[in-house]
């Protein structure tokens, strides 16, 4: 079925309030995005997540919007604490899928003759690929239960990272209304061993210099200087997140018939944040989150590691420090002032990350005067960005903006483009060195098969929702 | 026979059967065929029974697949084959043959978990059919 859109301006698209839906759409993107758009199923989830009860304000889409399962990709959506609903599809499977951004003291000239040693040692000592997991670290059922409890403070606490880390992280690391008691012995069996692991597909862990400085000001509050050494790391709840939403979706689905939810889609499946159901989801999320903090955490301390190892410096050279971690698919508490009046919101981003603009009372003091600090990976062959968080962002998308660039190839069409070529050596000619556990998952994730997340922050930077501080260049990339 | 189908970030199955067991199995095979690039990726002979239940046909095949990758991502086992013992509208019970052996197979891809998006299970003038889409 069409979905009818109406341009409001260059950068935002609405589709109006029909049928069942309670609020209309609002899409941030270009022409040729919505072009592009125009041809797949995204717009269509847009409209069905305005659908759910109790939504407030539109049903959001970012510019790296694309065809999801449930929610769209690069979805934002709002719902009432009394009147509205949870639905684990507006989460996603990878539960606090998010990264996190580490600057160094170092220079991309400094680095680059150990480069290659530096990747194989970070590539040796994280495991990475299809159901990666840990030889060396297999939690008990007592440590386990303390990781879903409080994230990445655990690691912290056994001396796995400092409190600065905790400080820089969304949450500080730790969402505090988790209960294991929430979870399946599956999803904690699936957890046990995956702690300190990468995953595959499209997460990473990238080396990276800082090719320009957009925003100069704010780029040294962030401590950011051209040619600096940066780190990246994309991953998440591994298969305990993945377990965690399965589990929830079959309650759901009982849950949406109970409280006679009308669903234009399954996977919406969904309970009233006030419901029994709903507040135990939220538990289990929660639970996961945690582990997904606790899991970067732990991949941080590997890439440090391995820094010190390769260089022969100790941390106080290197100063591998952390700039933010911040998560793209989760569902959180937050206060908004919408219609004049202050609301407790639950705000689900499904592949859309928060970016509070500056004052805004969670942020860390250090960042309370430019905002939000968030980092939007590009593909690996290209750049990513360093954006903070803007007033506008808090009027229109309760603090939110794009978490990457958006798939625009399938995988099966990016496989055929990759057909009999070498992209490790493209990508040596690029100047980057690719290590990978799966030459699959190298073809399926080409630069081609996504958008140039320029053109995605462009549009972020034109709507006034983001403003762009720095872009990064890749020099080595750790594909799962 | 099933046939694979796009989504811009995930992957999905269409398959069809005269029968719903032969329509569960060729699911299943599609499933296989998406980890592992063939839809028999074991050699082992050890049975393994599955039991799944749900409240209708559309949920009972996003259990059974459900059930299937478990057992074959996080358990290691790999099918040489399988075969449906009964299924209704709210039950199936499968039966798998191969191996606790993952070094016979390595996955190509991770499947993340099988969705309820766009998810059917239709009778046709000629049998059934079926659509499901899955998290990579």
């Amino acid at each position: 079925m069409t979905v009818k859109v109406e341009q409001i301006d260059a950068w935002r698209w609405r589709i109006p309030r029909q049928g069942a839906m309670h609020t209309e759409g609002l899409v941030y993107a270009s022409r040729a995005m919505m072009d592009r758009l125009r041809q797949e199923q995204a717009l269509e989830q847009v409209r069905n997540v305005a659908t759910l009860p109790g939504i407030v304000g539109p049903s959001l889409a970012m510019p790296d919007i694309h065809w999801g399962y449930g929610f769209p990709i690069g979805g934002v959506a709002a719902f009432d604490a009394d009147q509205g609903v949870v639905s684990p599809g507006g989460v996603g499977y990878d539960i606090n899928c998010g990264v996190r951004l580490m600057r160094s003291r170092l220079t991309a000239e400094e680095l680059r003759p150990l480069l290659p040693r530096l990747t194989e040692k970070i590539f040796q000592q994280v495991p990475s690929g299809v159901g990666s997991c840990r030889s060396d670290l297999s939690l008990t059922a007592a440590e386990q239960r303390q990781v879903l409890l409080r994230g990445a403070r655990w690691a912290v606490e056994r001396g796995l990272g400092s409190a600065e880390d905790l400080l820089r992280s969304q949450a500080e690391g730790c969402i505090a209304e988790a209960d294991p008691e929430q979870l399946s012995e599956r999803a904690l069996e699936r957890g046990r061993r995956q702690l300190g692991t990468l995953g595959s597909g499209n997460h990473f862990i990238e080396i990276q210099y800082v090719e320009e400085l957009l925003d100069p000001q704010i780029a040294e509050v962030l401590g950011l200087f051209p040619g600096q050494i940066t780190v990246a790391i994309h991953t998440g709840s591994r298969g305990l997140g993945y377990q965690v939403c399965d589990d929830a979706l079959r309650v759901m689905l009982r849950a949406a018939k109970k409280y006679a939810i009308e669903l234009p889609d399954r996977q919406l499946c969904c309970a009233p944040l006030s419901s029994t159901e709903g507040r135990s989801y939220l538990a289990a999320m929660a639970c996961a989150a945690n582990y997904a903090f606790a899991n970067r955490q732990l991949i941080t301390v590997a890439v440090r590691q391995a820094f010190e190892d390769t260089l022969g410096l100790g941390a106080e050279a290197l100063q591998l420090s952390l700039i933010v971690d911040v998560c793209h698919n989760i569902a959180t508490w937050e206060e908004h002032r919408f219609q004049g009046q202050r609301r407790r919101l639950c705000v689900h981003r499904k592949g859309a990350t928060r970016a509070f603009a500056p004052g805004h009372p969670v942020l860390p003091a250090c960042y309370r005067s430019i905002g939000q600090p968030v980092l939007v990976p590009g593909d690996m062959g290209r750049y990513s960005y360093v954006l903070v968080g803007t007033e506008r962002g808090m009027e229109e998308t309760f603090g939110s903006v794009c978490h990457g660039a958006g798939r625009v190839l399938s995988r099966h069409r990016a496989k055929k483009a990759a057909h009999r070529r070498d992209i490790f050596a493209e990508m040596a000619r690029a100047g980057i060195l690719l290590r990978s556990a799966s030459r699959a998952t190298v073809a399926e994730e080409i630069s081609e098969a996504y958008k140039d997340v320029a053109e995605v922050v462009q549009v972020v930077e034109q709507a006034g929702i983001g403003r762009p501080v720095a872009r990064l260049r890749p020099l080595a990339v750790i594909k799962g | 026979m099933y046939r694979l189908l796009e989504h811009t970030a995930d992957m999905g199955i269409e398959a069809r059967a005269r029968r719903l067991d032969a329509l569960f199995v060729q699911a299943a095979r599609g499933l296989l065929d998406i980890l592992f690039g063939t839809p028999c990726p074991g050699r082992g002979r050890q049975n393994l029974a599955l039991q799944v239940e749900a409240c209708d046909r559309e949920e009972l095949l996003v259990a059974w697949l459900s059930e299937l990758l478990f057992v074959v991502q996080q358990r290691g086992f790999r099918p040489s084959g399988l075969t449906i013992d009964a299924v209704n509208a709210g039950h199936l019970g499968a039966t798998l043959c191969g191996a606790f052996a993952p070094e016979e197979a390595a996955p190509l891809r991770e499947v993340k978990a099988v969705t309820y998006h766009r998810l059917s299970v239709v009778e046709t003038e000629d049998g059934w059919k079926a659509r499901v889409f899955l998290d990579l």
